[in-house]
This record gives C-alpha cells, sequence and structure tokens, in this order.
C-alpha cells in the first residue's frame, strides 16, 4: 500500500490544485538503483530532472551564468556521498553568452554509501535539492525528495543503466593544453581515432571555468591518433587549473551523441597509454598474418571449390606450355588484388567518412548477402553441370589458350575475393584490426597482403611445376570432383539464407527463395531452342521476366532495426545482450564478467559458441563463478560494439574478453584477458581458473 | 606569484590577435565608458582618476541579486566603502523589455526602497558598457584602482547559492580586494568565477 501512497498524493496535486504542479519547473525523483540494503553497502541514486519546455538546468560547469545543482543527503547518520556524476550538457546559446546544461530531462548520478551500523528496517533517505531552472529568467527552486530502503519500494536498476549511458566515458587518453594565438589547445592521443570522423560535432566541454570562451565553437582535427582541439581562450590564466577534467562530446557516424572524459594529470594518462600499446601489433607482424589468413582462405568452404576449379585446369597443361601458365597465375593474382584493393578502399573510405564498420561490413547489408546467396547458387549450378556459362571455372577438359581465358583468370580472382568475404579466417582478425586503426596507406598494404596469401596456392602452381605433377593425371574423376563441388556452393548459399534469415523478415526469406527459383527457372528457360519464332519469343519473354523477377527481390531486402528478435528467442540461455552501461555496472560490481562479441554470417564464432561456450560444462563453469555472461551481435550494424571492438584492436568478430573477479582484499580487477579466436572447452576453462 | 601571473597574462595579450573590442584583463587599463545615470548624470570612468571604482552589474528581479540585496549585503559594502571615498557604480544592462530592465524612475525608487548606498546607478539598457567589460552575469564585480587598472573581476563572493544564510560564511571577493587596495597588499585572488544569472542583453 505504501507504495501507492506518493502516487495517490501527485494525483491529488493534478487533480485539486493544478496551480501547485505549474509554479514549479523541474520535478525531481530520486531513483535509486536498489532498495534492498545492508550497512556499508554503496548504492547509486538518479536525481531525475523533469525540465519545463524551454527552460533549461545547469552543467557540472555551468558556463557563462547560472550555477550547478546542490544536493544534501539526509535521513541517515554516517550517510556519504560521492561527487555528482553529471550527464553529458548541451551547449544552450542564451543571447552573446552561452551556458553548459541541460533540457528536457537530465539524470544526475550521485553514490551513497550507507554505515556499517545500518539500522534494522525500512530507511528513509531524503535529500534537499538546491537547483536554478533558467530560460530568459532564472528561477531558484528548493527541492525535497526521499525513497525509502528495506521495505519492499521499487528500485530503478533500468533507469539508472540508462542514465549511464549518457555519462562520459572516462579515458586514461594523455592530454595536454597549451595556448596558442589565442586559442586553448588540446591534444588528446586517443587509441580509437576513428570515432572521430565527424570533426564537427566535436565540442570542448572543460568542467573548470574560465578555460575558454563558450559561445565560441571547438575545431577539431585529427591526424593519426591524434585528436587536437582548438577553442577561443577564455579569461582564466592556465597556471591557476594544475589540473583540468575536459569532457568532449561528439557524435558518432550514427549521429549518436557520445562523450568521454579526459585529464590533463599526467600521471594517468601515462598509466592508460601503456595499457594500449600492448595490444599493438607491429606492421610486419600484421602483414605476416595476413599473408597467412589469405592462405588458410583458400580451404574455406565458399573458396575451396574455386580454387580446385583452377588447379584442375591446369592438370593438362604440358611443360612446354609454362609460360601460358604463368600468365593465368598473374592475371588470377591481379584478379585478386583487384578486388582487395577496391574492398579496402570502400572500407577505409567509409571509416574516413565516419562509419562504425569492420572487416566483415560486407555481410552487415541483407542486399549483399542476397547477391552472394545468389552468386554461390548459381556457381553450384554451374559445376553440377546445369548449365554452361564461362565462370573463368568451367574449362575443365579444355585447354587454356593465351588467348581466351586471360580475363577469365582475372575475373576468376575477382570472383575468389567475393566469395572469400564471408569467412573470416582466425588469423585476419589481428591484422585487419590493426590494419583499420592504421593510415590508410597501411591499412592498404595490409588488405594488399591478404589478398596476395589468397592468389599464393594458385600462383604457386603456376610458376612451379613440381607442385602440378603431384595432382593426378587427368581423366573422368575431373568431372565427378567438379560436380562433387557444387555442393559446398550449395550448402554456403544455405548458410547465407540463414543469415538473411536474421537480417530481414520471414516475407523477406520468401522473397529471397522465390528469387532462386526464378533464376533457375530463367536459367533454363534460356537453356530452350524453341525452332518456331512465337515461341522463341515467349521463351524470352518468360525468361527477361523471371531474372528481372530476381532482380526485383534486392529491393525487398529492409534491414531490421535490431537483434531484438534474436534477444528474444534465445532469451533462455544464459547470457545477456551487451551494452555499454550494463558492462560498465558488471565492471563496478566484483563479479567475473564474459564478453562474446558475435555475428550470424561469423562461422568461426557459431563453431567457437557450440564446441566451448554453449556446452554443459562450460555454462555450469560460468554458473559456478557467477560470470556475467554478455553478448553481442554484430549481424547488424552496431557502432557501440564496433568501439568496444576497436578498443581490443579489432575490427572484426568473433572476439572473447575475460574479465577476472575483483581482488576481495585489492579490490582491484586484475587485466581482462582476450582469448584465441578458435575456442576449445580447455582454453575457455583455463582463462576462467587463472586468477 | 601577483607577477607570475602579470607575467602570464601580458604573454597571453601578446599571442592573442587584437580583437575589436580587447576584453578587460587584469592589470591593464580599464576600458573607459561613458554612462548615464539615473538621475540623468554622465559619468565617465575617467572622471574617476585618482579614485578606486567598483562597478556591480546588476538585475533587480535576478534571484542572486536579491540574496544580497534582500540581505542587505551589498548596501552594506556600498555603505561601508562610499564613506571611505570608493566611486560604486550599480550598472543595469538588461535590455528594453527583458527582466529586470528599469526607466530612470523606476531606478530611483528602486533604490530608496533597498536603500542602495551607491554612488550612482547606471542605466545601459544597449548593453554597450557590459560588452566592453565582458560582464556576464548579475552580479558580477569588478574593481578599478586609483589608477585606472583592473585589478578584480568575478564573483561577490566564493559561495554561488542563492541563500542569503549563505552570506555570513562566504569569503568576499570584492571586501579583500578593496582592503588589500587600501592596505597597498597584492590582491590574493585577483580573478574569479561570477555567478548569478545570465545578463539580459538585447
Amino acid at each position: 500500500m505504501s507504495r501507492f501512497l506518493p502516487l495517490l498524493a501527485l494525483l491529488a496535486a493534478f487533480a485539486f490544485s493544478p496551480a501547485l504542479a505549474a509554479e514549479k519547473n523541474v520535478q525531481i525523483r530520486l531513483l535509486p538503483e536498489k532498495t534492498e540494503l545492508k550497512g556499508g553497502d554503496t548504492v547509486t541514486v538518479g536525481i531525475e530532472e523533469t525540465i519545463a519546455p524551454s527552460w533549461h538546468t545547469y552543467w557540472a560547469n555551468p558556463g557563462d551564468s547560472g550555477t550547478i545543482a546542490r544536493i544534501v543527503w539526509k535521513g541517515i547518520d554516517g550517510l556519504e556521498a560521492a561527487p555528482i556524476q553529471w550527464p553529458l550538457p548541451k551547449k544552450l546559446p542564451i543571447g552573446p553568452l552561452t551556458n553548459y546544461g541541460y533540457e528536457g530531462k537530465a539524470v544526475l548520478l550521485q553514490d551513497l554509501t550507507l554505515p556499517e551500523n545500518l539500522p534494522e528496517g525500512p530507511q528513509t533517505i531524503s535529500a534537499t535539492i538546491d537547483i536554478l531552472v533558467c530560460h530568459e529568467i532564472c528561477i531558484p527552486e528548493t527541492h525535497e525528495a526521499s525513497f525509502t530502503i528495506n521495505n519492499g519500494s521499487d528500485s530503478y536498476s533500468e533507469a539508472i543503466a540508462e542514465a549511464r549511458g549518457f555519462l562520459p566515458v572516462e579515458m586514461g587518453w594523455a592530454t595536454t593544453l597549451a595556448e596558442e594565438a589565442g586559442d586553448l589547445v588540446v591534444t588528446i592521443t586517443t587509441d580509437m581515432p576513428s570515432a572521430f570522423s565527424k570533426l564537427e560535432s566535436i565540442n570542448l566541454f572543460p568542467e573548470e571555468w574560465g578555460l575558454i570562451l563558450y559561445p565560441e565553437t571547438t575545431r577539431a582535427t585529427r591526424e593519426g591518433d591524434v585528436l587536437t582541439l582548438r577553442h577561443k581562450r577564455g579569461e582564466r590564466a592556465l597556471a591557476d587549473i594544475p589540473v583540468s577534467k575536459l569532457v568532449i562530446t561528439y557524435e558518432d557516424a550514427a549521429g549518436t551523441k557520445k562523450g568521454f572524459r579526459v585529464s590533463t594529470l599526467t600521471e594517468t594518462a601515462g598509466a592508460g597509454g601503456d595499457e594500449k600499446t600492448a595490444m599493438d601489433v607491429g606492421i610486419f607482424k600484421a602483414i605476416l598474418f595476413a599473408l597467412i589468413g589469405g592462405i588458410v582462405l583458400n580451404l574455406m568452404p565458399c573458396v575451396f571449390p574455386v580454387l580446385s576449379m583452377k588447379a584442375l585446369s591446369l592438370v593438362q597443361l604440358k611443360d612446354k606450355d609454362i609460360a601460358i601458365a604463368r600468365k593465368h597465375g598473374v592475371a588470377y593474382t591481379l584478379g585478386i588484388l583487384a578486388c582487395f584493393g577496391l574492398i579496402a578502399s570502400i572500407l577505409i573510405a567509409l571509416k574516413a567518412g565516419g562509419m562504425q564498420v569492420g572487416w566483415g561490413f560486407q555481410l552487415q547489408h541483407p542486399v549483399i548477402i542476397l547477391f552472394l546467396a545468389y552468386l554461390f547458387f548459381l556457381l553450384g549450378l554451374n559445376l553440377a553441370g546445369f548449365y554452361e556459362i564461362n565462370f573463368g571455372l568451367s574449362n575443365v577438359g579444355h585447354k587454356l589458350t593465351a588467348k581466351e581465358g586471360l580475363s577469365g583468370s582475372f575475373f576468376t580472382g575477382a570472383l575468389a575475393t567475393l566469395v572469400a568475404t564471408p569467412c573470416t579466417a582466425p588469423f585476419m582478425g589481428v591484422a585487419m584490426g590493426y590494419a583499420l586503426t592504421q593510415p590508410a596507406y597501411i591499412s592498404l598494404i595490409v588488405f594488399m597482403a591478404l589478398g596476395f596469401g589468397l592468389a599464393l596456392p594458385y600462383l604457386a602452381m603456376t610458376f612451379i611445376p613440381a607442385v602440378r605433377h603431384v595432382l593426378p593425371r587427368p581423366g573422368i574423376w575431373m568431372e565427378k570432383l567438379r560436380q562433387f563441388l557444387a555442393f559446398p556452393m550449395f550448402a554456403s548459399a544455405c548458410w547465407l539464407l540463414w543469415v538473411l534469415s536474421q537480417q530481414i523478415s520471414h516475407m523477406g526469406q520468401l522473397t529471397a527463395l522465390l528469387g532462386m527459383l526464378a533464376l533457375v527457372f530463367g536459367i533454363w528457360l534460356v537453356k530452350q531452342r524453341p525452332s518456331q519464332k512465337f515461341w522463341r519469343i515467349v521463351v524470352l519473354v518468360l525468361a527477361i521476366a523471371s531474372f528481372g523477377f530476381t532482380i526485383s527481390t534486392f529491393t525487398g531486402m529492409k534491414q531490421m532495426p535490431s537483434s531484438d528478435e534474436i534477444a528474444v528467442a534465445q532469451a533462455d540461455e544464459n547470457w545477456e545482450e551487451f551494452s555499454r552501461p550494463l558492462l560498465e555496472k558488471y565492471l563496478e560490481s566484483g563479479d567475473p564478467i564474459f564478453v562474446n562479441m558475435t555475428a550470424a554470417w561469423c562461422i568461426t564464432c557459431k563453431v567457437n559458441e557450440k564446441v566451448a561456450i554453449a556446452t554443459e560444462d562450460t555454462q555450469k563453469l560460468f554458473a559456478d563463478l557467477g560470470v556475467k555472461y554478455l553478448k553481442g551481435d554484430w549481424t547488424n550494424q552496431n557502432p557501440a560494439i564496433t568501439h568496444y571492438l576497436e578498443e581490443y584492436g579489432r575490427s572484426g568478430v568473433p572476439i572473447y574478453v575475460f574479465y577476472g573477479p575483483k581482488d576481495k582484499d585489492t579490490g582491484a580487477r586484475p587485466e581482462p584477458v582476450v582469448l584465441p579466436q578458435i575456442l576449445t572447452p580447455s582454453i575457455v576453462e583455463n582463462a576462467l581458473n587463472t586468477k | 606569484m601577483k607577477s607570475i601571473f602579470l607575467a602570464l597574462a601580458a604573454l597571453a595579450f601578446i599571442a592573442s590577435p587584437m580583437t575589436a573590442h580587447a576584453a578587460p584583463k587584469i592589470g591593464e587599463a580599464a576600458p573607459e565608458f561613458t554612462g548615464t545615470d539615473s538621475n540623468g548624470n554622465v559619468h565617465k570612468l575617467s572622471d574617476f582618476k585618482g579614485k578606486t571604482v567598483v562597478l556591480e552589474w546588476t538585475n533587480p528581479q535576478c534571484p542572486f541579486v536579491v540574496k544580497h540585496y534582500d540581505s542587505g549585503n551589498m548596501q552594506k559594502l556600498q555603505t561601508e566603502y562610499t564613506a571611505k571615498d570608493v566611486i560604486w557604480l550599480s550598472i543595469n544592462s538588461s535590455a528594453i523589455g527583458k527582466e529586470g530592465n528599469q526607466s530612470a524612475e523606476e531606478a530611483n525608487t528602486y533604490m530608496d526602497d533597498k536603500k542602495s548606498a551607491a554612488t550612482a546607478r547606471i542605466l545601459d539598457p544597449t548593453g554597450v558598457i557590459g560588452k566592453a567589460y565582458e560582464a556576464k552575469v548579475t552580479p558580477h564585480m569588478y574593481v578599478i584602482n586609483k589608477e585606472g587598472v583592473l585589478v578584480y573581476e568575478g564573483a561577490i563572493d566564493d559561495n554561488d547559492s542563492n541563500k542569503q544564510e549563505d552570506i555570513a560564511t562566504s569569503k568576499n571577493y570584492v571586501k579583500a580586494a578593496l582592503d588589500a587596495l587600501a592596505e597597498g597588499k597584492p590582491i590574493e585572488s585577483a580573478q574569479t568565477k561570477a555567478y548569478g544569472c545570465g545578463v539580459k542583453y538585447e
């Protein structure tokens, strides 16, 4: 009953004295994260300001005028309150002046620590909140608010988690201040430079007064991983401010407002910097990984058939044709490199343009998945002998000739690249992650190394006759092998359709399947060669209609906004959907945390989950150790996950990170452990059990 | 300490490009201005050379001004220092139609009502003086020494609450600056964060 009393009071206030409600321009609610507490506990409380339209309240530094909210807690003796955590501010121009503050709604957070000798039974904690609210004029308001613990009152963990999402993220990035030509120059060395692509959206909010002139705009530039902000200097001498805390807000590629907080205190900056360099990979290592990754790609089910067919065409070559073979090898390699160069350029350009993309980004759009599904299906049909069109694969039984085949080999190379994209080889994660955080030309070099690795086995065969001699003599087996190789292609198509099913609606799936049907029908029609002119026209029209339908299916591929459906479908499994606030929350608690970033199109991810994570033993281990299991789904674009991947120097999934439990004595958490990209149950077990 | 501060201020001045109206800086000549008070008298800053001048930006409806007037704090300061030959100018830069704007008559009524002891109340509805001094809030306080050099700029005291009861426990920066000037001592806090309502410029 007691929990309804405030509600009744509120209703009464609205019903009987509407004037009373209108008197205040801010409504305050206290939102405790937990209400069942014992002595010594710390609880986060949200101070929710609901601000009347066109009015505003103030941030930690109110700007040219205004004052910050003052909160005095009482109700329990020995209650300790930590400093207020302020959500990201907004720039509020008022005539020639500018304030930093909030409009609409803001939730300040404050940690309260209860005394060890907390009395038994329900306790009421109250706050006196003095807050200045202004639009043209300013009105100071005093609010009394309270909440009760240990009587079963509502807690607001979700609202608090949401509010944490609006706090600036603390970053230990090295930050220096300087003065130059009337500007304050802030130099920040960041480890996620690509996040700051919308440079014009960047705003500097110093917590100290007088550093900058608030109405002026922040001018940001970025070179490599150094972010430089320039802002007209304020009146206060730099020497007066030994340590400056700065909040920097920006928009990510999706236009979401984000922010981080740095300090010019040199000690913390140094420590943060060291930690990150350990994750750097040297450029030569990255190239080597990329090269090996490329070679391994050849063995992936999607690429292997392509390589095999190419290899078979070599069987018939005599040694005297070696010059021709070499030309084909080079053409194939060039095809791959051209295609890789193209994808890499698009990727780099998108990054530069501010998109949160990583390797595998090609697969985040259903149109591309559908295209690849059709492509694999067509290749499969071709290999199975349903129709004969030279994809560069069907020259089995024909001799390669210098004249006709070279462009074919070039396009086979391009095709190999296209079909290789879904298969992220394990070695590629680190190399790609490295590549994408580097300047464009290094990115390109690493991508080229990957492409070269992909081309290498075939190139070797064309250049070294001895390798060719390993292959058996030509014969009927080649035709059978070719037909057999259709099946990996169909399998790849099946898998892509399943990926598609994660991205689009059920109707979209049906459309995709009908598209395939129309594709086969169209091919069958084209194969018909009726003698009468009438039937030829009918066949032609129907074939065009069929192919037209297949092409039209691309327009129906609309991405679903989020992965909610998947989350709901698998809610019975013991994991929670990854979000930054949730991770931060668990990091604050002492529990161990396991983060798994996955995507429907990532085969490695699915295999790892099946083999090493979703097993009874591992799940039992999670339960025994009280591991919080967070899973992020990168099937569709998700900037929060891309951000996270970048923090660990990756640009693609999977990534598995284990955060060990806090030490009971020191309260410190051990360094997070990044698990390998190929998991076995014992790898997971070892990671979880190391202290 | 003060000399380091001055050196830095000078450096900052050299480093910064000349702007149309140079912002007032501690340790430099305060910007000259001409203003008309509520009795129609014209005042120029240079008229007061040889005397210490206090500029007080005000807005009768701003809660922070109300804090210092309803408590009698501001009037007490005015009375104490005008008696010591300090020139005290209250300046109202609220634009016509904005909160706190006063006609000459309203200003005089207000001064009588509040027992203001300011030397004069200058009406600056166009904001010319306010912008020359980059006055941002009410109350925003400036102290100019006998040589016409700006020696203090910022808040009235170190407690930015709007509660009268906090005044007793606050450190008054203006009082400290004026006392230091009178004793020929360096001003400890020459620049502070002014607090209050934004000046209601046009």
